[in-house]
């Protein structure tokens, strides 16, 4: 397999650093980024939508080219902003502007509730040795990858387990649960129970048959 | 808050231009839209709701061997447009091998045929090309071979009919108008044997299959084709005014 390389890399996250644009490493799933990422891999970053402009010349002055997002076709609801993708030299960027999952109606893009979307940036996590500055609290992190597995991708593998199983031990639970209570609504709990048992297998079908609400 | 589970489990237009929309928020409530209204439901009340509308259609059927249960209720509500033409129920059993499903023929061309040629029957022996090309409507997140295998694996486990729902043909045909895959699991675990089965009976025999089932295929087409045809011939018969 081809590997990005390091320096590709941390050129990259240099050209956000250095203008202090506001930016998310939104997951590193398998800790890919910086060393094992292989190539046409997506790098998915959340970035405030006041930087929204200014990180988009950022990098057209430097060579990355726009390309069509593989599910942009999808529509986007509530007023979300539509993601951007981009693409040098083997590497693809994923930019979104809301945290968001995608609608179990259509399959449509929705943005998760806005108190998370406030909590995102106020808890952003700073990082020190990495070529990335910031990236999401546990919690916040947790979350996602829940409502990722759940909702967009309708399953939970291997790489997204792995984590979620790190990111558990170090949660606070009170936290993720008023998290979760404005996404899964009565099923937080019973979601969370299913998660600490490891019961993966099991989460989104009983989800769908949910019925003490 | 916004709830991205939300599942449509009906969305229908009024007669007055709005809709109408049953739609589950899960883990929050059920929602009931007419129009401009919206009615909020717990699960519970919503079930009991159902209840209420179930003796509604039965009151309105208004035949005492119209026993709701029998029904898939997704089948009742495809043909909620027929339910006032019943003219009777009544309970008959018929062996699997008489039993007659539609097939893609040769072109595209539909056909009627055996349960044995059918396209659920053959998934279920690994030819699935026919049925994965078919489109229906299944539970959320099952394809059509998921379907296949589920309806398979519950008819071994609990035998036929379960939860009291039955197989139903209309008048004295032997067309399958649902259970289509719970007959193929019948026939795949017991092979030839004979079942029982509900045979709505219409008025005047109505809603009868045609015998040959490329004429509803055709037959749009060659109306819109005779139209157009018509007018040209009857703009050419016209005298030109200057």
């Amino acid at each position: 397999m081809k590997y990005c390389s390091e320096n590709q890399i941390i050129n990259l996250f240099e050209l956000f650093n250095k203008p202090q644009i506001d930016y998310i490493l939104l997951r590193n799933i398998g800790n890919e980024i910086p060393k094992k990422l292989p190539k046409n891999k997506d790098i998915d970053l959340l970035v405030k939508e006041e930087d929204a402009n200014r990180f988009d010349k950022v990098l057209v002055k430097n060579g990355w080219k726009r390309k069509k997002h593989p599910l942009g076709h999808l529509p986007f609801l509530y007023g979300l902003k539509p993601f951007k993708f981009y693409y040098k030299e083997g590497i693809h960027l994923d930019i979104c502007y809301q945290l968001a999952c995608r609608s179990l109606n259509n399959g449509e893009w929705f943005p998760l509730d806005m108190t998370i979307q406030k909590d995102l940036w106020l808890n952003k996590t700073p990082i020190e040795d990495k070529p990335w500055k910031f990236q999401l609290s546990k919690e916040d992190e947790f979350l996602h990858l829940i409502t990722r597995c759940i909702f967009d991708k309708k399953h939970f593998n291997t790489g997204y387990i792995e984590r979620i199983e790190e990111l558990i031990e170090l949660i606070n639970v009170k936290i993720v649960l008023d998290k979760f209570e404005v996404v899964f609504f009565r099923f937080s709990q019973n979601l969370l129970i299913k998660l600490q048992e490891k019961k993966y297998d099991t989460i989104i079908s009983n989800y769908l048959q949910f019925k003490k609400y | 808050m916004s709830n991205p589970a939300v599942l449509m489990l009906v969305n229908l237009p009024t007669k007055n231009g709005g809709r109408f929309k049953v739609e589950d928020n899960i883990g929050e409530s059920i929602h009931i839209h007419y129009n401009n209204f919206r009615i909020d439901f717990t699960i519970e009340e919503f079930l009991n709701f159902t209840k209420i509308i179930e003796g509604s259609v039965v009151n309105l059927i208004d035949n005492e061997a119209f026993n709701i249960n029998n029904f898939d209720p997704i089948f009742l509500h495809n043909i909620s447009h027929m339910l006032v033409d019943i003219e009777r129920v009544s309970m008959d059993t018929i062996k699997l091998s008489d039993l007659i499903v539609t097939k893609t023929g040769l072109f595209g061309v539909p056909k009627w045929t055996s349960l044995k040629e059918s396209k659920v029957y053959r998934a279920i022996n690994g030819d699935s090309k026919e049925n994965n090309k078919y489109k229906q409507s299944n539970l959320y997140n099952q394809n059509n071979q998921d379907r296949v295998d589920k309806v398979k694996e519950l008819v071994v486990k609990k035998g036929y009919p379960f939860n009291d729902e039955y197989i139903v043909l209309f008048n004295d045909q032997n067309v399958i108008r649902d259970g289509q895959h719970r007959a193929a699991s019948m026939f795949f675990s017991k092979r030839d044997t004979e079942i029982p089965v509900i045979r709505l009976h219409f008025y005047n025999k109505k809603y009868g299959a045609k015998k040959y089932l490329w004429i509803n295929l055709f037959l749009p087409t060659m109306k819109i084709k005779a139209k157009v045809i018509a007018k040209k011939i009857i703009n050419r018969l016209k005298p030109t005014k200057y």
